[in-house]
């Protein structure tokens, strides 16, 4: 079931267009990776699926209401995490998850509980009581992202949640978001730290001057985009590795532009190849030559996004 | 749900907590008790009629409460609001689910709980002090009730001109301009309770005054256009319709992040509506001229005319008709991005985008409806000064060509490639209003009918002009008159170059 339906959005600030004509659906309980550089329309979009902009054009269907026509129902479900964090600087923490939980219609006599839960939840509880100005910004972006959640959002749209976490809040917040996702809720999630995106994202979403580049999941893009497989082999015997491997390679006509070496170190790229590269390892396992490691790489997230800084895809 | 359930608005909450602590709640009470027991003290040392001392008090209630209310209670809503906008937490509300009523009822109630409270606690204490022979129970309810009325309108307009500032920081210039408003009420009050028309002092809540101090000063006397009605309901039908204007806007501002406000239909209607009460009580009052025929001023009475008044009162309209106009023109002009929204929209979507008030639709229908307007309420006062039929033709089309011809220039500047300029826009309009026609008025020659004949070209010898053409005082020619419509044509039809070139543009983009 399809929960955000973006059909030919445009976003236009006076001069520039931040975003051209974008066409998207985003499927239940999928996490998508929002993916762009700066300037790529990712802030604009998310603005504009959150109502918090409106748009030049085009039409935007949260839960199968049109946010220009029905916007109370079809917000009344999103759960919005801006890039910064907007907090009421003189409210104690638990203050502002209770404002925001009676904003999203929990009963005055079910938030304590609720409250409780989301401190425990965001690792705030020790700051129960602090005023949010005293916060880290670290912390806000914790104390934001539990009040974004904390209306059990079907759709979440998190702009850099991850910004200014230190290595487990952001380990803390994945498993937050993973939760939200495996309860259901539609998540897009944009972010510049590309290797944590991929751990976890089902799909990404690559956005370039305001169009769409690709879209799909990250096995999907990979071959889209021609991403690579390389074959890396370190051989315990530099020296008879490199005999078994001048020959192999000859045999196989592998170009040898393809083909980095380090001393008993190998790295072959086969390209988008995947047969090749599978008959290659067999052919190494097989030879009886000792081998201290042997992995296939892809392409990670980062590399495609590098890769289509340079080249787009229909 | 119930819009009064506030212990579920999140607004509310958020305003509670921040005002909610016992270190700010203390101050307060400590600051209130104290001017009361001292000056209580002071008056009962020094005043041997012990009705007086209670009398000084009850006066010293009546401050505080309007202090809190009007004062108080407005810089608070003003502050919260304006810390909605600063924090961006007003997009989180924005998109939660409550229903903008309670938002609006959480937000400006919620910044000024504490005052409100302060109020009601102040207006049970007044209560017996009706027993003294000064005070009738009746005033102290009517002042409560007209002091309640001045602090929502105050309190929303607060909180509206705070969230509607576009800058980041907390204080912002439209708050500022309130304050200032605020700071002048008493004398702004005095200055409008004492002259002909009693609409801005009802405006600005100096009824209030009338039930406490009964002084000849506050010179009301209940007439509106034929009827003569209690002054209460006369303040509530001036206050009223402006607080839920305030409220639209409010509600326009959660709902419609990108848009003025108030559409071009709100602007239209709230000036109209200007201009109803406005004439209303300039009917009355020349109606009833006895009752005001004396003008009171520093303690002075001096006798006024009924053409002296008729003439200032209508040059007073014809001032408000032409800032109104400019605003106007200035409020309701599209800016290049609702424009090309506009016309991106329209090709798209059904027609029912295709009407005149549409925040992208050109401003001129808009305009013009204002002009007919302003044009339909100046008639009592060009049939009671008793204008000759051409005099007033010309001057209404002197002061529409000039309202038209300034917001034809700027839908060009605005839809032009100049519009980032703002030193274009304003170069031009002073070369065009000044320089242009002191120039040609220079080289017509050293005489001045002809300089001022042809100064009617800027608005600021125009509208001098009006006033001797309407008090009839020299025979003029009319032909300066129209010489602003040479001058609104000629923006306009800029402005429609513009409109085609944005047109093309978008035809091209969707080819």
């Amino acid at each position: 079931m399809n929960t955000v339906e973006v059909s030919q959005l445009r976003v236009e600030y006076d001069e520039v267009t931040a975003v051209h004509d974008l066409s998207l659906t985003l499927e239940q309980g999928k996490i998508y990776g929002f993916v762009g550089p700066n300037g790529a329309g990712k802030t604009s979009t998310i603005k504009a699926l959150a109502g918090v902009i409106e748009p030049t054009q085009g039409t935007i269907l949260l839960n199968g209401f049109d946010l220009d026509l029905h916007r109370e129902k079809a917000l009344r479900h999103i759960g919005y995490m801006p890039d910064f964090s907007p907090v009421y600087e003189n409210l104690k923490v638990w203050e502002y998850l209770d404002v925001f939980a009676a904003a999203y219609d929990i009963k005055a006599s079910e938030r304590p509980h609720h409250v409780e839960k989301w401190l425990n939840k965001s690792d705030l509880v020790s700051k129960r009581d602090a005023l949010i100005k005293g916060l880290s910004r670290g912390m806000r972006q914790r104390l934001v992202l539990a009040k974004t959640l904390e209306s059990d959002p079907n759709i979440l749209l998190l702009d850099e949640p991850a910004s200014g976490l230190d290595p487990i809040a952001r380990k803390h917040m994945r498993d937050l978001i993973k939760e939200a996702s495996q309860n259901g809720a539609t998540v897009l999630i944009s972010s510049h730290i590309l290797s944590e995106l991929s751990e976890f994202i089902d799909s990404a979403i690559i956005l370039e001057k305001g169009k769409l580049v690709v879209c799909g999941t990250i096995d999907d893009i990979r071959q889209k985009i021609g991403g690579e497989q390389k074959l890396i082999v370190k051989f315990a015997n530099a020296t008879a590795g490199k005999e078994f491997m001048g020959k192999l390679l000859l045999s196989q006509n592998v170009p040898p532009n393809q083909v980095t070496c380090d001393k008993a170190n190998y790295i072959i790229n086969f390209g988008n190849d995947k047969n090749t590269a599978a008959q290659f390892l067999n052919k190494i396992l097989s030879s009886g030559v000792a081998i201290e490691e042997c992995s296939i790489k892809n392409d990670t997230i980062e590399d495609i996004f590098h890769k289509i800084g340079a080249k787009e895809v229909a | 749900m119930n819009p009064f359930q506030l212990k579920d608005n999140a607004l509310f909450l958020s305003c509670w907590h921040e005002r909610n602590r016992p270190i700010q709640l203390i101050c307060y009470t400590i600051f209130i008790i104290g001017i009361l027991l001292l000056t209580f003290f002071s008056i009962a040392l020094f005043d041997q009629t012990p009705n007086m001392s209670w009398l000084i008090l009850f006066y010293v209630l009546t401050t505080i409460q309007a202090v809190a209310l009007l004062l108080i209670g407005s810089l608070f809503a003003s502050s919260l609001s304006s810390r909605e906008r600063t924090c961006a937490t007003l997009d989180f509300h924005r998109n939660s689910p409550q229903p903008v009523i309670e938002k609006i009822i959480g937000l400006v109630l919620g910044a000024t709980w504490f005052e409100w409270s302060l109020f009601l606690l102040l207006f049970v204490i007044e209560l017996p002090f009706a027993i003294l022979p000064q005070i009738a129970l009746v005033d102290i309810l009517l002042f409560n009730a007209s002091l309640m009325l001045t602090g929502i309108f105050f309190q929303t307009t607060a909180s509206m001109l705070a969230l509607l500032s576009p800058q980041k920081k907390r204080g912002s210039p439209f708050a500022l301009l309130f304050l200032l408003l605020f700071l002048g009420w008493p004398l702004v009050g005095f200055i409008f309770a004492s002259s002909q028309s009693s609409f801005f002092a009802h405006l600005f809540g100096a009824t209030v005054l009338k039930y406490i101090y009964h002084e000849p000063f506050v010179r009301f006397n209940g007439w509106f256009y034929h009827f003569q009605l209690p002054l209460i309901l006369l303040q509530g039908i001036v206050q009223l319709p402006l607080i839920l204007l305030m409220i639209k806007g409010l509600k326009r501002i959660f709902n419609r992040p990108n848009s003025p406000a108030w559409s071009k239909l709100d602007v239209i209607g709230f000036f109209g509506f200007i201009f109803f009460m406005i004439t209303g009580f300039f009917v009355a009052n020349y109606s009833h001229f006895n009752i005001i025929a004396e003008q009171h001023s520093y303690g002075r009475y001096n006798t006024l005319s009924l053409g002296d008044f008729t003439l200032q009162s209508m040059g007073l309209f014809i001032i408000l008709f032409a800032a109104i106009g400019f605003f106007i023109g200035f409020f309701t002009v599209p800016s290049y991005f609702k424009r090309t929204k506009y016309l991106i929209l329209s090709t798209k979507k059904s027609s029912a985008l295709n009407n005149f008030f549409n925040d992208g639709a050109t401003s001129l229908p808009t305009i013009l409806i204002y002009l007919a307007i302003g044009a339909i309420f100046m008639l009592p006062y060009i049939f009671l000064q008793k204008v000759p039929i051409p005099n007033a033709l010309a001057v209404l089309t002197m002061l529409s060509s000039h309202i038209i011809a300034f917001a034809g220039f700027l839908e060009f500047f605005r839809l032009s490639r100049f519009r980032s300029d703002k030193v274009f826009f304003v170069t031009t309009l002073i070369v065009l209003w000044v320089f242009v026609p002191w120039l040609v008025s220079l080289a017509c020659g050293n005489k001045f009918e002809t300089m001022v004949n042809i100064g009617t070209l800027s608005p600021f010898v125009g509208i001098a002009y009006i006033f001797t053409v309407i008090s009839a005082q020299i025979k003029l020619p009319y032909w300066p008159l129209f010489l602003p419509c040479l001058t609104g044509a000629i923006t306009w039809l800029l402005a429609w170059r513009e409109h085609q070139i944005i047109k093309q543009k978008i035809k091209y983009s969707q080819q």
